[in-house]
Order: C-alpha cells, then sequence, then structure tokens
C-alpha cells in the first residue's frame, strides 16, 4: 500500500476550477464559511492519497443494491456520521470518515476514486460538506451537501473521463492506468495553531510515532510519504527519535528477526488461564545524559502551555510505556507503567494474539486510541482483553515496580495494587485495606497478625444414635503467638451462604477435638484456645436433626504477649 | 398470542434518563413517553421485534390500570398491593415476552422509563435507582415474574383465602432457590392456602410464610424436591406447616 500526505498553496487555475465549476453556488449557502475560504489569497489543499487499494466500490446511490455485498461508496459519501444505534454491538460512529472533514476549515472536501464496479474500473468524483443544519423554506435540512453531477437531485458523482478530466484539474495526483485507489482533497486545511511547515511536520512525526511498526523490518506494509508543494518532509528515522529505538528493540524481540532475545530484552507470555492472549517484550534503557533534543519544529514549544501539543509522546517525559498492538500493527496507546529507578527507563510492546483480534478491536473507541474492557460486549471477550491489560500491568509493575520492603510481614495490602489498576474495572473503588496507607510498612511497624484457617473436609457422622455433622480444619497460628480463640457458628444451610440456627430444635455444638484434648460446647455459638504457635488439627462435631444440613462458620483471633 | 422480543435500554443511557427526569413531578412524567428511543433496540438474535402499535396498546392498558387506582394520587398500602397484583397479571398476559428476555435488564428499563416513565416513581415515590433500571427488584419486572411462578392471575385465590400480600411474595420471589422454581414455589403457596382455607391459622399468614419458606429452603440440602409427585411434596409442606404453627410462642 502506497500513501501520500501532499499539502499544497492551490495553484490559480484549482482555486478557479473549484469556485466556478465545483462550489459555483458557495456563496448562496446558508454557512459562508465555504465561500470564505474559497476567497482566501493563499488557499491550501491537502491531497490524501492511497494507491495498491480498492478504490471506493459499490453501487452510487444509497437505496441501490450492490451485485457484490461492496458499499464503500455510500458508506464512505453518504453515511458520513451513521451511528450504530443498536445497543447491542458496538458500531462505529464514521469517526474516521468525519475527521477528514473535520480537518477543513469549512467542513468540505472532494473524493475521487477508481474502483471496480460490475467487472470493469470506473472513476467517481464528488464534493461533499458537513454544515450545521438549518431550516430552508419550512424544511429542516441537515446541512450536509453534495456537489456531483447537476443533472440530478440526487447526490450521484460524476464518472469516468469526466470525473478524471476535473480531478486533473482540481491538481488531483494521478491515478495511474490500471491501478486502483482513492484521492480526498481536504479544502483549507486547519492545522490549528501551527504554520502550513509545522502541520505537516507534525503529520509527519505523527506518522512515525503511531505507525512505525509498519515501517521497519524488511517488509514494509505500508509507504507513505508526506510533502510540503513539492518537497518531501521525510519520516524520520526510529533511531533517529530515542525512545522510539527501544521499542522496536522490543518489536524486534517479539517479531523474533532479532536474533534470540538478549539478556536486556525479556518476553512474557501475557495468559488466561492456559490460554495465550498475547505477547510482552520489555526492555529497560539508561537514561540518556542531557543532550540537545532534536530540533523538530511541528509547533509545540515546550515552555508554552498554549502552543500546540507535540507528535512525541515523550517530549519532557520519561519513557516507561507499553505500546499496544494488534493484528493491523497500528500504535493503539503508548500506555503508561510504573517509573523504573533513577537513572533506568523502560520501553515495552504488547501484541495481541491474531485469534483474538476481534475482542481487542471491539474494546477500541471511534477514535482507536486505547483499550476499554467495557466496551466489549461479549462477555467472554470483555474478560480477555480485561486479564490482557491487568497483566500487561502486573508484569511491568513486577519487573519495574516498587521494590518489595525487606521485612516480610504477611498483612501486605493488595489495596495499592488494586487501587493502581481500579481504572481497569471502571469503579472508583478503592480495594480493601486501608487506601493511602502504604501497604505492607516498612521495618519498624508490625501488621496485623492473622490466623490462617483451612477447611480440610465435613460430613454426616453418628454419636451413638443422633445424627450429626463434623467439620475437620487446621488451624495456624502466627509465630509467636500464645493463645489463639476460634470461634465457631452453626446454622441449617438454606440458600447459598444463609443460614437459620432456628429452624432445627436438635441443632447445637457438641465437642472439638485437638491436641489430644476434647473440648464440650454448646449452643450455636461456641469457641475454644488453641496454645502455642504450632499448627493444630481440629475436629468440631454438631447434632442435628436427620433432616438438615448444617452451614459451618469458623473465624479466629489471636492474643500475644510478645507486642 | 404472539411473541414478541422488546427494545434493550443500555444502562448508560436508563442513568441519563433517570437523571433527566429526577425533577419532574408525575403527571410531567407523562408527556416524556415514548413509544421508542433512539439507543434501543431489541436482541439481534431474532424474533419479531414488538410492533409500534403493540407498544402503544401496553401503554393505554397500563395507565387505564393506573387511572383506575387513582393516578397521580399518593397509594395507601392497601391499595399498592392491590395495584402489583393487577399490574403483575397485566404484564405477563399482554406483554407476549419470553423469560429469556424478561430476564434481561434493558427490556425492562426501556418499558420503566421509556414507555411509562411516570408509573414507577407513582408507586415507589423514593425513585430508587433499583425499582427504575431493570434489575430484578424493577418495579415493573418483579411483578411480570411474580405472575410467571405464582400467576398468571396474581388476584386468584381459592375460596375463604385472601390473595398473596406485598411480604409473601417477597419471600418466595427474593430467594433465588425457589423464584425460579414454579412447583415448589406454587406448592408453597398452596401449603398457606391449604392451612388458611382449613381454619389452621393461629398466626397471621404472613408469619406461617416466614416460618415455612426457611424450611423449604433448608429442605433442599437433601430432598431433591423437583422428583417428588405433587402429593408428596404437599404433604412434606403441610409437615412444615405443622412445625411452624406448633412452635412455642415466642
Amino acid at each position: 500500500m502506497v500513501f501520500n500526505i501532499a499539502a499544497e498553496t492551490l495553484a490559480a487555475s484549482v482555486v478557479t476550477c473549484l469556485r466556478e465549476s465545483v462550489f459555483h453556488n458557495a456563496s448562496e449557502l446558508p454557512d459562508p464559511t465555504l465561500a470564505h475560504s474559497l476567497q482566501r489569497p493563499d488557499l491550501v489543499g491537502l491531497y490524501v492519497s492511497d494507491r495498491n487499494t480498492k478504490g471506493l466500490g459499490g453501487p452510487v446511490q444509497g437505496h441501490l443494491e450492490s451485485t457484490d455485498g461492496n458499499y464503500d461508496w455510500v458508506d464512505f459519501i453518504l453515511n458520513v456520521g451513521k451511528a450504530n444505534t443498536d445497543g447491542m454491538t458496538g458500531g462505529t460512529y464514521g469517526f474516521g470518515k468525519t475527521i477528514a472533514y473535520i480537518a477543513s476549515r469549512p467542513h468540505t472536501i472532494v473524493v475521487h476514486s477508481r474502483a471496480i464496479h460490475n467487472g470493469a474500473p470506473v472513476s467517481r468524483l464528488i464534493a461533499c460538506s458537513i454544515g450545521s443544519q438549518f431550516a430552508l423554506g419550512g424544511i429542516l435540512h441537515t446541512g450536509r451537501h453534495w456537489w456531483g453531477r447537476d443533472d440530478s437531485s440526487e447526490p450521484i458523482p460524476l464518472e469516468g473521463i469526466e470525473a478524471d478530466t476535473l480531478a486533473v484539474r482540481l491538481g488531483m495526483p494521478d491515478i495511474a492506468e490500471g491501478s486502483l485507489g482513492t484521492n480526498i482533497l481536504i479544502l483549507d486545511p486547519d492545522f490549528g495553531h501551527r504554520t502550513i511547515h509545522q502541520g505537516m511536520t507534525f503529520i509527519a512525526e505523527s506518522v512515525l510515532w503511531h505507525l512505525w511498526p509498519k515501517l521497519v523490518g524488511n517488509d514494509r506494509a505500508m509507504d507513505i510519504r508526506t510533502t510540503l508543494d513539492g518537497s518531501e518532509i521525510s519520516i524520520p528515522k526510529p533511531t533517529s527519535r530515542p525512545p522510539l529505538n527501544h521499542f522496536v528493540a522490543a518489536y524486534s524481540a517479539l517479531r523474533g528477526d532479532g536474533g534470540e532475545p538478549t539478556a536486556v530484552v525479556r518476553l512474557h507470555e501475557i495468559k488466561r488461564n492456559k490460554e495465550r492472549l498475547g505477547r510482552l517484550a520489555t526492555v529497560p534503557f539508561p537514561t540518556p545524559p542531557f543532550s540537545t533534543p532534536v530540533a523538530i519544529d511541528d509547533g509545540h514549544k515546550p515552555d508554552d502551555p498554549d502552543s500546540p501539543p507535540p507528535a512525541s509522546p515523550f517530549t519532557n517525559r520519561a519513557c516507561n510505556h507499553t505500546v499496544l498492538l494488534r493484528s493491523p500493527e497500528l500504535v493503539v496507546e503508548y500506555r503508561e507503567g510504573p517509573p523504573a529507578k533513577e537513572g533506568i527507563e523502560w520501553a515495552g510492546v504488547f501484541r495481541a494474539d491474531d485469534a483474538l483480534d476481534d475482542a481487542f478491536a471491539h474494546a477500541e473507541p471511534p477514535t482507536h486510541d486505547s483499550w476499554q474492557p467495557n466496551l466489549v460486549t461479549l462477555r467472554d471477550q470483555r474478560l480477555r482483553v480485561l486479564k490482557a491489560l491487568r497483566e500487561i500491568d502486573r508484569a511491568v509493575l513486577t519487573q519495574w515496580g516498587r521494590p518489595k520492603p525487606a521485612a516480610a510481614v504477611e498483612s501486605t495490602s493488595t489495596a495499592a495494587v488494586a487501587n493502581a489498576l481500579s481504572h481497569l474495572v471502571g469503579t472508583t473503588g478503592q480495594g480493601k485495606g486501608r487506601p493511602g496507607a502504604s501497604g505492607g510498612g516498612g521495618a519498624g511497624k508490625r501488621g496485623p497478625k492473622r490466623v490462617s484457617i483451612e477447611l480440610l473436609d465435613a460430613g454426616p457422622r453418628m454419636l451413638g444414635n443422633q445424627t450429626a455433622s463434623y467439620l475437620r480444619c487446621l488451624v495456624t497460628p502466627p509465630k509467636g503467638t500464645d493463645v489463639t480463640f476460634v470461634t465457631v457458628s452453626v446454622g441449617v444451610a438454606l440458600d447459598g451462604a444463609t443460614s437459620d440456627a432456628t429452624l432445627d430444635p436438635q441443632l447445637e455444638l457438641v465437642s472439638a477435638e485437638y491436641d489430644g484434648n476434647r473440648e464440650p460446647l454448646k449452643g450455636h455459638h461456641s469457641g475454644f484456645k488453641v496454645f502455642g504457635d504450632e499448627p493444630v488439627h481440629a475436629v468440631i462435631c454438631a447434632k442435628r436433626s436427620s433432616a438438615s444440613s448444617v452451614l459451618w462458620d469458623v473465624s479466629a483471633g489471636v492474643e500475644s504477649s510478645t507486642a | 398470542m404472539s411473541i414478541y422480543i422488546y427494545p434493550r435500554l443500555p444502562r448508560d443511557v436508563a442513568h441519563r434518563i433517570i437523571a433527566e427526569l429526577a425533577d419532574k413531578g408525575l403527571t410531567e412524567l407523562v408527556g416524556y413517553a415514548a413509544l421508542s428511543h433512539p439507543s434501543a433496540a431489541p436482541a439481534a438474535v431474532g424474533g419479531i421485534p414488538v410492533p409500534p402499535q403493540e407498544l402503544q396498546r401496553i401503554q393505554d392498558g397500563l395507565r387505564e390500570i393506573a387511572s383506575k387506582y387513582g393516578f397521580p394520587s399518593k397509594l395507601d398500602q392497601r391499595s399498592q398491593q392491590n395495584l402489583d397484583r393487577t399490574l403483575g397479571t397485566y404484564l405477563y398476559r399482554e406483554l407476549g415476552i419470553v423469560p429469556g428476555d424478561a430476564a434481561v435488564e434493558g427490556v425492562w428499563s426501556f418499558l420503566t422509563l421509556v414507555l411509562v416513565p411516570e408509573l414507577a416513581p407513582w408507586r415507589f415515590p423514593q425513585r430508587a435507582e433499583n425499582r427504575l433500571i431493570g434489575v430484578p427488584r424493577n418495579a415493573l419486572r418483579r411483578l411480570w415474574w411474580r405472575a410467571w411462578a405464582l400467576g398468571p392471575d396474581l388476584n386468584a385465590a381459592p375460596g375463604g383465602c385472601s390473595p398473596l400480600g406485598e411480604d409473601e411474595f417477597v419471600q418466595i420471589m427474593e430467594r433465588s432457590g425457589l423464584s425460579g422454581n414454579r412447583k415448589v414455589a406454587r406448592a408453597a403457596r398452596d401449603a398457606a392456602w391449604r392451612a388458611e382455607a382449613n381454619g389452621l391459622l393461629s398466626i397471621l399468614r404472613t408469619e406461617l410464610m416466614r416460618g415455612l419458606i426457611p424450611r423449604v429452603l433448608a429442605a433442599r440440602s437433601h430432598v431433591v424436591l423437583d422428583i417428588l409427585s405433587d402429593d408428596e411434596l404437599a404433604a412434606l409442606l403441610d409437615g412444615y406447616v405443622r412445625q411452624v404453627l406448633e412452635r412455642p410462642r415466642l
């Protein structure tokens, strides 16, 4: 595929053609922006072209059925901004199409395309504009305009030689004999507060930062050229834009075309249970010593907060990010991770497995710049995306996150991690534990000590001719404990985890056997003491009528004299 | 009667509507009703989407019941219960919805917030979210399922008995182990009615139900109620009813 983005100061002949042959009625429109643009003395056009593609095929009128299921033309020209209102499918909002209009000050574009239709190549040309809706003659209009064949009340394009001739007059790049493709002229492009030169530099730099996987390696999948008034604005090499070179290194390691992964590159399998969701490669590198940054004039001025944003995501920012990729290998996002130690930065690349491309595609908003699990409607797909993001975050957090405090206190709270990952679940909930408290206090702080109670098994039993139930458990007090209190409650099991102790008049605790002792117990709620800090096997017994099942609830607390 | 599939309103849109209508009075809400919503669509798996004229008929039917019970004036507890029984019976008979669709939140969000937005706030003046969004306790959803499990006519009762009251319905319907099992749910209700018809009730029937239902649930841990014949099940439940009635009074 070949892509061209060319900014041209339009020649007088092109401007005349626009004013007289295409938008001859611009001055009659309710919105004066288009007429204004056409009067600009140095009118600029941005020509976006692709070749070795399919062009925009299919019928040219919305109500016609396609013979081959291709509706590219009507989808692109007529269905702009058509949202999919079915709540069951993600649906697209035509964002990719509307951006071409939004980039134009008068929201106007000219589309010229050659595609195969009914077995033969055909050229088409139409101009389209999206304005605000307005009322005219008592009828509400959508504000969408098309300029095509004059003799039709419908938006029908010029076709064949007529279309190609007008395309030449409008300065459109030639579509060679026998090839297919599309040209879009974005009229009077809006580069924000950038000059046209800064604007084109910004585009060239952005191509690098977002499409670099397509530009590296031997099988360059895409050729992209950016020009300004005919002279090339070259897309920079990844090596000339640190830290991008490190992302490329991680990417090469994933693809296995960088030889064996070196000690520096770490490969992680991102899995959900046994299923592989994708692979992650991470590369650490020393923070480069202070050096004069590459002089890039994309309109951004580091010391002016009001200047337009830079193309590079790493302007004045340390690199501790993971690039997210799926099958098309266009950068979805530079996902921020934990900063590494002083003087070290790191770069990661995650590539989702092709088999799961669908799930990750559904997680992308119309802007395709993040993965949001809540956008995925199918539950098992959503869980995979969620899990992948969690595992990526976990992998980089384990590798670069703060080292655990040396004192291995048992109370290391997962709240900190849970809170760091909370954006994944889309709730504002805090993880359990004390929010704001540092997980796992350092030396000198003692966390609360917890007894571990492991339930081994439970079942029916006979005490003489009285029906009963028993529960076997392993009580492990923390080291240094003197006394552990074990509390036991019983009830008749109802739904799931609810119980009712009053339903069975015979239900009563009988005894606890441990360490060769037999402690008598009474009632529905009772307890016993365990001395020392050795693990203890306990068997607890309760009598019941023959027609109920017992729900057990066992908990424990400690008392320690060594504070 | 035809079987239809119903539009589903996404949760975020439902939240938006709740926020927009939060400060509207009951009569004002009537004007916000609609037969469709741009963000609501039925399941894409097939079936006949409910036609607009059918939705119109249901909207009219629901509003007719509401005005019979004095909409928009405040409901007392007794009329709340009568209204619930009548609405549940109507919904179950007239919607032509299948349980699979009736178990979907979006369907009830649509009916509650778009088709008849004044109804739930009138029945539940607090306008708690779980009565407006189509979760299990939604104002209309819970009534349809009541009629599914214990209907079709919630106002029906054998001679000498009164139809179930709110607390008794809740006892049965809010126990997941019971509400999805029509056979046992109805058998429990019938056992309570038998006690009432035979003049055995020494306590309020509600109290009997509160004692009976936990016993039924406890029995499920070791008795497979589904394979008992109707007579066996009735005998078992009558035994539990006796247990409850003979309980020492505290």
